[in-house]
């Protein structure tokens, strides 16, 4: 007989009721965790450095896995993102990973659109979410969900501090995306220096109020492990795929002439520490986070762009639906007038060739008319020339007549009677 | 060498072979006088062979100088390295900018001297550093302020050489250039191939790897190469060694050859001093949880190379490359441009002048003979 007491007290009028039995409910993180495990998970890491850094080493190694990232030149005139998707399972827990790398970053000689394509990119993830919430018939569990989740930001390891283009960019992402800054190819810097060089890091984002990724203290569970981890940041990290054997086990390092650096040792990088920061401890508040401040923050910017607000007392749906009719009504509106403007010119026409049809055949009774004339007047030149013939037979035979008369014998007719 | 001798020719031989043998004696210092008439077939000294060392003596007390310049981006261990090249720290008291202050940085020249002494040989060092480069955003024309620097100092020289009085000339030339290229990359970035291809033709560059503790051996031979090929391929001259006689020995021979094969020199540098792995000694170093780094360890870098060819071998023929190929360029440019300029005044000069006394003439000469026409006419009529 177990006894459950309810601690937060929700409201006035809520009372608290102590459990005299089970009831059962208590299964319902598991029947949530199955749930989602099921449908597995999608987490998005982006990262952002110099070429050379070892940012796809690093994944390789954060991974356990063989990713085939080809390295890139020197020579790309813009920055360019290239995101591949992979699906990774360990245990039972399936999940879809995205990786979004930065070419041609810090290359240029002029490296003031260096963030654009980012920020672009990012916006873009954010707008494709935005877009399918936005849908009448949605999907949103069965979505793939693109948005960046996590951004590591490669520093390189001077020794001094920031560099410019560090500052800017991470300034420029800090209300978008959660940043982790971490220190590459950290096992050119000794221990005194890496210190040195973490604080004064450390000062640098502070004095220009550049929000990194905080990791979250007010669960107990983990507040111990995470703000130990915020003293570490930036993390300093070592990558490397190749094993070496080492006191007769086989583990990922770097071999030099004066020694080799252990990857998974934490006295030599805090690559192990990085791993479970980001994967083991707070990849759901990674996620949380984006989801509930950063795609929350852009939302809310679209769609006063869009001429939203929330003074009009009226929920988004029927705002949308009311928009829709406005748009629905200007559009037919607009079918109308394109149709009387279609009738008024199919008038015009008709009315031009019915005035040519008139010409046509005013013209035709005119050519009628003249014909008939002409007709007319060969008749009468007929008649004129009928009768000169007529004429001339009766002065004929008149003549015959009188020469029959005269001679009496002949009959002949001689042609060369002349009159 | 013969021909300077005169009288007693036919012993020419005898003394040919006792001059030899003393110019082994006379080296290291002391001379040993003129040669003076020794016994016919004996070691009879003329004493030119004290020749180099009379120039030997001539040039330490006159002192050496050098100007080294050092050019790459903040954070890659230039000034680390200079301290350890020459065992001095240069630049104790710099203060290194934020970030913010960064963003819009020009590249700045800092010269500083020091003056060493080794077995009293004396060096006037002149470092000239380059802070800035390439630490703002935008870093058009950030070489700039470089190549005007460079091109700065031949003219200085050059207007020198020209005038009167010429016995105080200070060489500000730049010797060598060093070249940082980062090891976090593939190769050389368009910065470094826009800055070295207008370089290249004003002084000696000598390309650096930095932070060499950042590659294992088969990641360095990669680099190595892949620089190689991206100076070749945008057709960089950097500063080649002479190729050594054929009478220098095997060993001066085989060290050149070594050298040769390093370049880019993969370097690391140190300010502090760690204790020696294998042989416990105290040498400039660094140390790491998974070893320790010696910087003049020829194993671990190219540091002890470097430090050969720069101060042990080839600073003469840096500085006579420098005198001969790099300020006779910029001297015969500059005096041809000078003169095309001149000229160019001077033609235009000289044309306008010529056109406005032959239209006078002209005009005169057409006046004075309707004059004179007139003046037949006014006889005639």
């Amino acid at each position: 007989m177990t006894t459950v007491e309810v601690m937060k007290g929700l409201g006035p009028d809520v009372r608290t009721i102590k459990l005299n039995g089970h009831v059962g409910f208590d299964s319902l993180p598991d029947q949530l965790v199955n749930k989602h495990v099921a449908q597995g998970f999608s987490f998005n890491i982006m990262c952002i450095g110099e070429t050379g850094l070892g940012k796809s080493t690093l994944i390789e190694t954060l991974f356990n896995q063989r990713f085939e990232f080809t390295p890139s030149s020197h020579e790309v005139p813009q920055v360019k993102l290239k995101p591949h998707t992979y699906d990774l399972k360990e245990g039972s827990v399936k999940l879809k990973l995205t990786i979004i790398e930065t070419s041609g970053f810090g290359d240029q000689v002029n490296k003031e659109d260096s963030s654009k394509p980012i920020i672009d990119y990012i916006n873009q993830q954010f707008e494709n979410f935005l877009q399918e919430e936005l849908k009448i018939k949605r999907s949103l569990h069965t979505y793939h969900d693109t948005r960046v989740h996590v951004c590591l930001y490669f520093i390189a390891p001077t020794g001094h501090s920031l560099k410019s283009i560090d500052m800017v960019t991470m300034k420029k992402l800090d209300s978008r995306v959660n940043i982790i800054p971490v220190i590459a190819k950290s096992d050119t810097i000794t221990k005194p220096e890496l210190q040195r060089f973490k604080t004064r890091i450390q000062n640098e984002i502070a004095n220009n109020d550049i929000h990194i990724y905080q990791f979250p203290t007010d669960d107990e569970t983990v507040s111990e492990q995470n703000s130990i981890m915020k003293n570490l940041v930036p993390f300093a990290v070592v990558g490397s795929s190749d094993e070496i054997t080492v006191n007769g086990r086989k583990s990922r390092a770097r071999q030099y002439p004066w020694g080799a650096v252990l990857v998974d040792s934490e006295a030599h990088c805090d690559f192990v520490r990085l791993r479970e920061a980001m994967l083991r401890v707070n990849m759901d508040d990674l996620r949380e986070r984006t989801h509930a401040m950063h795609y929350e923050h852009y939302r809310r910017q679209r769609l006063a762009e869009m001429g939203f607000s929330d003074e009009d007392k009226l929920s988004l749906q029927e705002m949308y639906e009311k928009r829709r009719e406005t748009h629905q009504a200007e559009l037919q509106r607009k079918e109308e007038e394109m149709r009387q403007m279609f009738v008024v010119r199919v008038k015009e026409k008709e009315q031009e060739l019915k005035k040519a049809e008139g010409d046509l055949q005013t013209k035709f009774e005119a050519v009628k008319k003249q014909h008939a004339d002409e007709k007319r007047k060969l008749e009468e030149k007929r008649q004129g020339l009928d009768e000169e013939i007529a004429e001339f037979q009766r002065r004929k035979t008149a003549a015959d007549n009188r020469n029959n008369l005269a001679s009496g014998t002949s009959f002949t007719l001689s042609k060369s009677k002349k009159k | 060498m013969m021909s300077g001798i005169r009288g007693n020719v036919g012993r020419s031989e005898s003394m040919r072979t006792g001059a030899s043998v003393d110019s082994h004696d006379s080296v290291g210092g002391g001379s040993t006088g003129n040669g003076g008439s020794g016994g016919p077939g004996s070691n009879v000294r003329l004493g030119f062979a004290n020749l180099p060392d009379q120039m030997h003596r001539k040039a330490v007390k006159k002192g050496f100088n050098f100007t080294l310049m050092v050019v790459g981006e903040s954070g890659l261990g230039k000034s680390t390295l200079i301290s350890s090249l020459f065992q001095q720290d240069l630049y104790k008291d710099r203060e290194l900018g934020s970030a913010t202050e960064r963003v819009n940085k020009t590249t700045e020249i800092d010269k500083r001297q020091i003056e060493l002494d080794e077995k009293g040989v004396k060096l006037r060092l002149t470092v000239v550093d380059t802070p800035g480069f390439n630490d703002a955003i935008n870093c058009q024309d950030c070489w700039r302020p470089i190549e005007d620097y460079i091109d700065n100092t031949f003219e200085q020289y050059f207007k020198d050489e020209c005038g009167l009085n010429r016995k105080n000339i200070v060489d500000h030339r730049v010797h060598c250039c060093l070249y940082f290229v980062s090891p976090c990359g593939h190769g050389l970035r368009p910065i470094d191939v826009e800055l070295m291809r207008r370089l290249h033709s004003k002084v000696n560059i000598v390309p650096i790897i930095a932070k060499a503790d950042t590659l294992t051996q088969a990641e360095l031979r990669d680099l190595k190469e892949r620089v190689l090929a991206d100076l070749d391929r945008h057709k960089i001259q950097t500063y080649r060694m002479p190729d050594t006689d054929s009478d220098d020995d095997e060993e001066t021979r085989r060290q050149e050859s070594d050298i040769r094969a390093c370049i880019p020199f993969a370097v690391i540098g140190s300010n502090c001093v760690v204790e020696s792995a294998d042989t416990g000694r105290r040498t400039r170093g660094r140390q790491y949880p998974w070893g320790v780094v010696e910087v003049e360890n020829p194993k671990h870098c190219d540091f002890a190379k470097l430090r050969i060819f720069l101060l042990g071998t080839h600073m003469q023929d840096l500085k006579d490359i420098t005198k001969e190929v790099h300020y006779e360029n910029y001297r015969a440019k500059y005096i041809t441009e000078r003169m095309s300029k001149r000229k160019g005044a001077v033609r235009d000069d000289f044309e306008t002048r010529k056109s406005k006394n032959t239209t006078e003439a002209n005009f005169e000469a057409i006046v004075d003979t309707e004059g004179l026409l007139k003046e037949k006419e006014d006889e005639v009529c």
